[in-house]
């Protein structure tokens, strides 16, 4: 039989259907939307007894570039929906995996709270999502990463086991924190089913400074000085390649005619309309340079704009280095191509690069610059049958010996995810 | 008594780090045979002190090669008992890995060995305008390692978050010696899984930190500080709950109740909190100064409209340790009183603490006990301490009893066992309350990879395996 034909006889019917969207080209088997976390289980233990692969997926931003190996289905969580508990005074909320972030901010935001989380695309993202991917946006700088602020999860393990981890409190150290091992494990080890998360209180006012040049080299400096400043904002962004200006028509995309966009370097500050204005005026001073300020709608729509950067394009490539090296790798991304789209992250020592026809040579130029300033990459987008292959980067060390062992205490079977290497 | 060492491990053990520096002597164990929960004592066999990475990984290579467990040890200022040394275990202690090897103001990282002293690492950050955020209380005396073995807090956690939100990258020495670095400033946070998250809180179950690296935060402008006094705890909780609906993020809120202030004014540590109230309640904001008095100010008006008698507001710097001085010697206070005192450590939801204070004096009276509640309110973790004399054979089954009953209270409305104190060899009994057996086996199985003989700090945190029939 079929997984489509097996899980068709453990599921209602319109929570499977045949095939589904490819991931790095291969084609799912099939997809289900189970709608109850007694359902995850079912689709597990069938996928363990028979022998199909399972591919846990939210909203699907972030399903990589690699291909899984075998006959596989996508578990769809988008199926488990919902709030389950939420107290403002607590500061603390628990949905199911498959509610997305922008279903959390309506909730928590009459309350004066949000979720400070800004991954690209984050009101369609899924809660549990965010929890496979632990994805970092540029508001990390300031709050931390959600594996910070997930105070627990359940998880059905790859042989159908449920478990409960951490807490719903603040500060919990009872027990081996599981939680940060699954989060950010990418559904290797476990579909997450529910998560608790901790909130915080919506700040009352909030700027966007921008500085403007014509590339981006020119604003290294100041981005440098601005993550060594006695403030932090509570984020910095220095993006190229963005055509979007804020406030104009975003349709003129005919790289052709319009003039190459200038690069940004974009502050976020935010807090008590007072601390705004001492904190802008103390970045401002510390850089030595003068910002625009943008307020309301306008420095909504560029915060955002900016999140999303470099997102879109058959390649995206992403870069970690120590913060004081992200001119090097803004360098090495930036020849990527003419068209290159750059997100960077002065403070956390991160590129995003999207490109729309790189060669294989050059993004493992890139890639092996950064492996040599001690950092690292990850192709987050890629055409099927476009890799990298970096010297170096070994299978068989200790931390992948590990990694390994704990993969195969959770999925014994290894049903999750097959073919996917987490090291 | 434990059997000592077989003769030629120690002589190697000697080779490898000096004579001084492995310790067989009974009266020199003595110093290592319990930790800040003095109701267990256990000598441990020998007491090792490497000084570097490669020498701590000798230790553990010879040991290993034995089959002896090992405890890894910092300043031995742990309320759990984890670093006692159960099943014949060799302590490795960290006194003498106390070096800072770098510091990146640049980065905001810093690397150093697992036996610097908290506040050590803060005082070397401050001339770069930095500093290292948790503060656990005993952070005059507790290690980086061990702050990392525990996950320890602190009162500042409700804004900055526990340790492990500051450890950016470790290298760890396995059970076998073998070195892995995890994690690193610079690397990619998303690749992989997260080790550093895993190892921090593992109480030296899974292997021993021999090099650790921490984030730094740029030193805070300003601070306010008020001391709201009520007429109960109750009173002081519901000025926490208001504080929080009004959207303020203090970076600590602490409350001390009437026994501890009690305590404290007839101690050397007397702070001036007035003696008939019910609680105090120690606010604290941080940031940039032009936003604090705001701030200052609606926490005040949240403190009056929840009941308080009087909003203390202090001045200057004198001021401010004036306010903390009862928090901070409450501990040390309390423990004058009587000749025992027993550390509780849990946490509920926020909302729950005035119902669990309540239940917690009635467990109290029940069991004819003197608690002293002082809990770092704005995160809901709670520290009963319970008052009592180790050698009253009926009063010690008391404080058991009333612990336990204190534990399940704390679980039943949603909390759990321990918030920053770690599990050790005290509250492996209650790890049953909050989890099931096979989140129990899951994390035996975590450790099984990391320590798959089982030396690594045996007979803590984990209940002992069912034995099936």
């Amino acid at each position: 039989m079929s997984p489509a034909d097996v899980l068709a006889g453990l599921l209602p019917r319109d929570e499977v259907r045949e095939g589904g969207t490819p991931i790095g080209g291969a084609t799912p088997e099939a997809t289900v939307s189970p709608g109850s976390v007694e359902e995850v289980v079912e689709v597990l233990r069938a996928a363990s007894a028979e022998g199909f692969g399972v591919v846990p997926s939210g909203s699907g931003a972030d399903l990589g570039a690699s291909a899984p190996t075998g006959p596989f289905v996508v578990l769809s969580t988008t199926g488990l929906k919902g709030v389950e508990m939420y107290e403002p005074a607590d500061l603390t909320l628990s949905a199911q995996a498959g509610s997305t972030l922008g279903e959390i901010g309506d909730v928590a935001g009459p309350h004066g709270q949000w979720l400070p989380f800004d991954p690209p695309f984050a009101p369609s993202r899924t809660l549990g999502g965010l929890a496979a991917t632990g994805v970092r946006g540029p508001l990390a700088a300031s709050y931390g990463a959600p594996r910070d602020h997930i105070l627990g999860l359940t998880l059905v393990t790859g042989d159908g086991r449920l478990l409960r981890l951490g807490g719903r409190v603040m500060k919990n150290v009872a027990g081996f924190d599981l939680v940060r091992l699954v989060v950010g494990s990418r559904g290797t080890l476990g579909v997450i089913v529910s998560v608790n998360v901790r909130l915080f209180p919506r700040p009352a006012h909030e700027v966007g400074l921008v500085l403007e040049a014509a590339t981006s080299h020119e604003l290294v400096t100041a981005a440098r000085a601005v993550a060594t400043a006695p403030v932090l904002p509570a984020s910095a962004v220095l993006v190229s390649g963005l055509r979007a200006e804020v406030g104009a028509d975003a349709s003129s995309a005919d790289a052709s005619r319009t003039p190459k966009p200038p690069s940004l370097l974009v502050l976020r500050i935010h807090g008590a309309p007072e601390t705004v204005a001492a904190d802008s005026t103390r970045l401002q001073a510390h850089v030595g340079r003068s910002f625009r300020v943008v307020e309301g709608a306008e420095a909504f729509a560029l915060l955002t704009a900016v999140r999303d950067h470099a997102m879109t394009g058959p390649i995206v490539i992403r870069v970690s280095a120590l913060p004081n090296r992200i001119g090097d790798v803004l360098a090495g991304a930036e020849a990527l191509g003419d068209t290159v789209q750059i997100m960077a992250d002065p403070i956390a020592g991160r590129v995003r690069a999207a490109v729309s026809g790189a060669s294989t040579e050059g993004l493992e130029q890139v890639a092996h610059a950064a492996a040599r300033l001690g950092g690292g990459y990850a192709l987050e987008r890629a055409p099927v049958g476009v890799s990298i292959r970096v010297p170096g980067s070994s299978p068989d060390g200790p931390v992948a010996t590990l990694a390994r062992g704990l993969a195969d205490r959770f999925d014994p079977q290894r049903v999750l995810w097959p073919g996917k290497r987490v090291t | 008594m434990t059997e000592p060492l077989a003769p030629t491990l120690e002589r190697r053990l000697v080779e490898l780090v000096g004579r001084d520096h492995v310790i067989t002597e009974a009266d020199r164990l003595l110093v290592y045979e319990s930790d800040g929960l003095s109701a267990y004592r256990w000598p441990p066999r020998a007491v090792v002190l490497p000084a570097t990475t490669e020498e701590a990984a000798g230790v553990l290579r010879l040991l290993h090669g034995e089959g002896v467990p090992v405890v890894p040890r910092g300043a031995g200022t742990g309320l759990s008992g984890g670093a006692l040394a159960a099943e014949g275990a060799v302590i490795v202690g960290t006194a003498r890995m106390n070096r800072i090897l770098a510091l990146d103001p640049e980065n905001r990282v810093a690397r150093l060995q697992p036996g610097v002293q908290n506040t050590r690492l803060t005082d070397a950050a401050r001339p770069y305008g930095l500093y290292y955020a948790p503060d656990p209380s005993s952070q005059t005396a507790c290690t980086i390692g061990g702050n990392v073995a525990e996950n320890s807090g602190g009162p500042h956690c409700l804004k900055y978050g526990v340790t492990t939100r500051y450890i950016s990258g470790l290298t760890l020495a396995l059970a076998d010696g073998e070195l892995v670095k995890i994690g690193g400033a610079g690397t990619d946070p998303e690749a992989g899984y997260d080790l550093v998250g895993l190892v921090v809180g593992s109480e030296g179950c899974f292997a021993m930190a021999v090099e650790v690296e921490v984030r730094l935060l740029p030193l805070p402008e300003a601070v306010r500080t008020l001391l709201g006094i009520f007429a109960s705890v109750a009173d002081a909780a519901r000025a926490v709950t208001a504080i929080i609906r009004e959207g303020l993020l203090p970076a600590a809120m602490e409350i001390i109740d009437q026994n501890t202030i009690r305590a404290v004014e007839a101690s050397v540590y007397a702070a001036g909190y007035p003696t008939d109230a019910g609680a105090a309640l120690v606010v604290e904001f941080d940031g940039t100064d032009a936003g604090l008095d705001a701030d200052a100010r609606r926490a005040e008006a949240c403190c009056l409209s929840a009941g308080a008698r009087e909003v203390r507001r202090a001045r200057n710097a004198g001021e401010r340790l004036a306010l903390w001085q009862g928090r901070k010697k409450a501990f040390g206070a309390m423990g004058r009183v009587a000749p025992d005192l027993l550390v509780q450590d849990a946490t509920v939801p926020r909302t729950k603490l005035p119902e669990v204070l309540e239940r917690i004096g009635e467990i109290a009276k029940r069991y004819d006990l003197t608690i002293g509640n002082v809990f770092h309110a704005g995160d809901g973790n709670l520290h009963p301490n319970v008052l009592f004399d180790r050698r009253n054979t009926d009063e010690r089954e008391r404080v058991e009893a009333a612990s336990k009953e204190i534990m399940a209270l704390c679980v039943e409305v949603g909390g759990t066992i321990t918030g920053e104190h770690g599990v050790g060899v005290d509250k492996r009994k209650y790890m049953k309350l909050v989890y099931g057996p096979d989140e129990i086996d899951a994390m035996r199985d975590v450790k099984a990879v990391f320590d798959p003989r089982g030396l690594f700090n045996p007979g803590k945190v984990l209940p002992d395996a069912e034995v099936s029939a």
